[in-house]
């Protein structure tokens, strides 16, 4: 990734504090100051020694410019998309071709944000898509909606009416998933053919962890999801194909995000929160830090690292290259 | 709240709503080995979604208080490999002005009342629909002397 640049936040599409200008003030003002600053002079006993070193000032001069200023051209800017309670938003493998739900529809740029275009009129909440950007998935008014064709045609699901859903889609797209937000579980198997599971979900005691399962996880194995007992009780068991990509998970939840080869997720297990990308996972053991991540300093932490032996005691394995029964380790 | 990743993992983007005192405008955190270091950007907002390209270069995040979307890196509106024609037909009271989704990546509808220099020229700013494979505005009201014209950004 590009060097990060701090900038101001604008009001105006397309427009944003750019460090050249910060550069260019720079340039005109410090440079010329420098530059014309008197000679260093020491005073020993009687005898002023005045040095000139010219060569050192242009190399203050140049460490200025380049190091204490903000790097180039790279800078967060307004898109022209349109103002919108926006509630969601997905990107192409390329990040060329945007798509983002929020309550006015779905919206679609194709260029990066430079133009927009209305997909869907449907209020949404939550919007995946596959790796080049055709096939999308979304969720709103308690459905799930697919189109297969960029947004030209859309295909309702219709799960139950109360629910609210977040989705995600592998990266070719044939295996977009939806889990029901508050007391459903449901996963599908491919496009148009949703199937509702609830023989997890809705079974006594275990419900309450399958809950926070959904809530913190979009996962599938081989259209399998289980869980297990174990020397420390309850274990839960989360894995995906590796072309699965992942969905985010907003507000209080935690995160996934697509990943070809390696998972980066975050999840809730009786109490515990953990955070693991590429087989190293980060515990966290109280609710306080969950507090922590959702104000935004649950990031501060994640040097925590620990094995991934120490997660499965709390409840969660990670797994990865598709081997269900492979512990992954530092 | 939310995280993205690049493709392999290393990049991640978190965002969050607000900041550690409620009320105060979220941040934006960046990795780029895979979490183990993370560097707070400068922007503030109301943080709600992100999403990050597979390479990591790309990043696009959602303000939900103040409505807006927001990109980092450059966008890219490549020259078609054709120009896109713009078609015009009256629907009713409405006109119609609709062109090819193929390659409509980085142009825009542009209005002007008159065509005698200097032409001004404006942004038409109705929100444009997709119908089937055409990109769709309509327009209602007045349409008297109105000239437009799709323009490459």
């Amino acid at each position: 990734m590009a060097r990060m640049s701090r900038c101001a936040l604008t009001t105006q599409p397309g427009a944003a504090v750019q460090p050249h200008s910060l550069r260019a003030l720079y340039a005109v003002t410090a440079v010329p100051a420098i530059a014309a600053c008197p000679p260093l002079q020491w005073v020993l006993g009687s005898q002023v020694m005045k040095i000139r070193l010219p060569a050192l000032r242009i190399l203050i001069v140049m460490a200025f410019y380049f190091c204490a200023l903000p790097g180039p051209a790279q800078t967060w800017t307004q898109t022209g998309a349109p103002a919108d309670t926006w509630r969601s938003i997905a990107c192409s493998a390329n990040g060329i071709r945007l798509i983002a739900a929020g309550d006015e529809g779905i919206c679609e740029s194709l260029d990066g944000g430079l133009t927009w275009l209305f997909l869907n009129s449907t209020p949404s909440g939550s919007v995946a898509c596959s790796a080049d950007g055709t096939k999308i998935i979304a969720s709103g008014s308690g459905a799930v909606y697919t189109s297969p064709d960029s947004g030209a045609t859309w295909q309702q699901h219709g799960l139950t009416s109360d629910d609210q859903y977040y989705v995600a889609s592998s990266a070719e797209g044939t295996n977009p998933v939806a889990a029901g937000f508050r007391w459903d579980f449901r996963l599908n198997l491919s496009v148009g053919q949703f199937r509702k599971r609830m023989d997890h979900a809705g079974r006594s005691g275990k419900f309450l962890d399958w809950q926070h399962l959904v809530r913190g996880c979009l996962f599938r194995r081989r259209h399998q999801i289980g869980d297990r007992g174990g020397s420390h009780g309850r274990k839960r068991f989360i894995s995906s194909r590796p072309d699965l990509h992942f969905g985010r998970f907003r507000r209080n939840m935690d995160a996934i995000r697509r990943s070809e080869q390696c998972l980066v997720f975050s999840s809730v297990f009786g109490g515990r929160h953990e955070a693991c990308d590429r087989g190293v996972c980060r515990c966290f053991a109280d609710w306080r830090h969950w507090f922590d991540l959702s104000i935004g300093r649950f990031w501060s932490h994640l040097d925590q690292r620990q094995p991934i032996d120490q997660l499965l005691d709390v409840g969660c394995l990670f797994l990865r290259r598709n081997t269900f029964d492979r512990r992954e380790s530092v | 709240m939310s995280v993205a990743s690049s493709s392999d993992g290393t990049h991640l983007i978190a965002v969050s709503l607000f900041d550690q005192n409620p009320g105060n405008p979220g941040v934006i955190w960046h990795s780029t080995n895979s979490g183990l270091n993370w560097t707070e950007d400068a922007m503030t907002g109301y943080f709600n979604s992100a999403a990050i390209s597979a390479d990591g270069t790309k990043m696009a995040v959602t303000d939900v208080v103040r409505d807006r979307i927001y990109t980092f890196g450059e966008p890219v509106a490549t020259a078609p490999d054709a120009l896109p024609v713009l078609s015009a037909a009256m629907a009713g009271n409405q006109l119609s002005l609709s062109w090819s989704v193929s390659n409509a990546a980085g142009f825009l509808l542009l209005s002007a009342t008159n065509l005698a220099s200097p032409a001004i020229w404006y942004q038409v700013t109705n929100v444009p629909t997709l119908s089937g494979s055409q990109i769709q505005v309509m327009l209602t009201g007045s349409l008297q002397n109105q000239f437009f014209r799709l323009s490459q950004l």
